[in-house]
């Protein structure tokens, strides 16, 4: 494994890390060591990170909510995203918008090329941390903001 | 308040040039302004039913961004909305 001394992450080859991905994933799941696969020189790279390490990195990305009760609705508004629970209870309306982030979530992942163009390129670190989080503890980001 | 029913929040959808993207549980749809930013928003099954005015308040400012005037105004004009 190519490790350059002035790069903080280590860094591998494409074909090396081909012949070598057993002992990459054991140094990224099991050593928590985030590292970067690289071909055509450098000019593509990615990064390998454990999905829990990066669930703790995204910590900070926590939702802010608004709620409005008004004639016998209740709606939650995550504003920074334009998404909206709607409910005629507090907690009917919070269960609408996790599904709503669940169905945000996935568009923005699978049109990713074309949100990553847009000013919602930012939504990414607080989508990707719903999204890695397992689905019956969704409910629970919600609760942080609370 | 008056507010309106969802077939009204789709119809000023389709006024206003939003494009669907999705039909699952609700209708989604989504507009791309002349500066780039990405609107999105859906709309109930339950054409005919109306909603409170907290919950259109919060269409409007999060995912329609348009004032309630604009609102009125693109759906008796049949023309798209004036952001500014």
């Amino acid at each position: 494994m190519d490790t350059d001394p002035i790069a903080v992450l280590s860094s591998v080859d494409f074909s090396r890390a081909k012949s070598a991905l057993s002992d990459l994933m054991t140094r990224v799941v099991h050593e928590h060591k985030p590292s970067i696969v690289s071909r055509h020189r450098g000019k593509e790279r990615m990064l390998l990170v454990r999905t829990e390490d990066l669930v703790r990195y995204l910590e900070a990305f926590r939702l802010e909510l608004e709620v409005v009760e008004d004639g016998g609705e209740v709606t939650v508004a995550v504003p920074s995203l334009g998404v909206l629970g709607f409910g005629s209870t507090r907690e009917e309306a919070l269960d609408d918008l996790v599904t709503e982030l669940r169905v945000y979530a996935h568009d923005f992942f699978e049109r990713s090329s074309f949100y990553a163009a847009t000013d919602r390129a930012a939504h990414a670190p607080w989508l990707l941390r719903f999204a890695l989080t397992p689905s019956e503890r969704q409910r629970s980001l919600l609760d942080e903001a609370a | 308040m008056r507010t309106p029913t969802w077939a009204q929040i789709e119809r000023f959808c389709r006024i206003d040039g939003w494009r669907e993207v999705r039909r699952s549980g609700h209708v989604f749809y989504e507009k791309v302004l002349a500066d780039g930013t990405v609107l999105r928003t859906h709309r109930s099954l339950s054409s005919r039913k109306t909603m409170s005015p907290g919950r259109f308040k919060a269409i409007l400012r999060y995912q329609l961004v348009v004032t309630e005037a604009e609102f009125r105004q693109t759906l008796a004009t049949r023309r798209p909305a004036d952001r500014g």
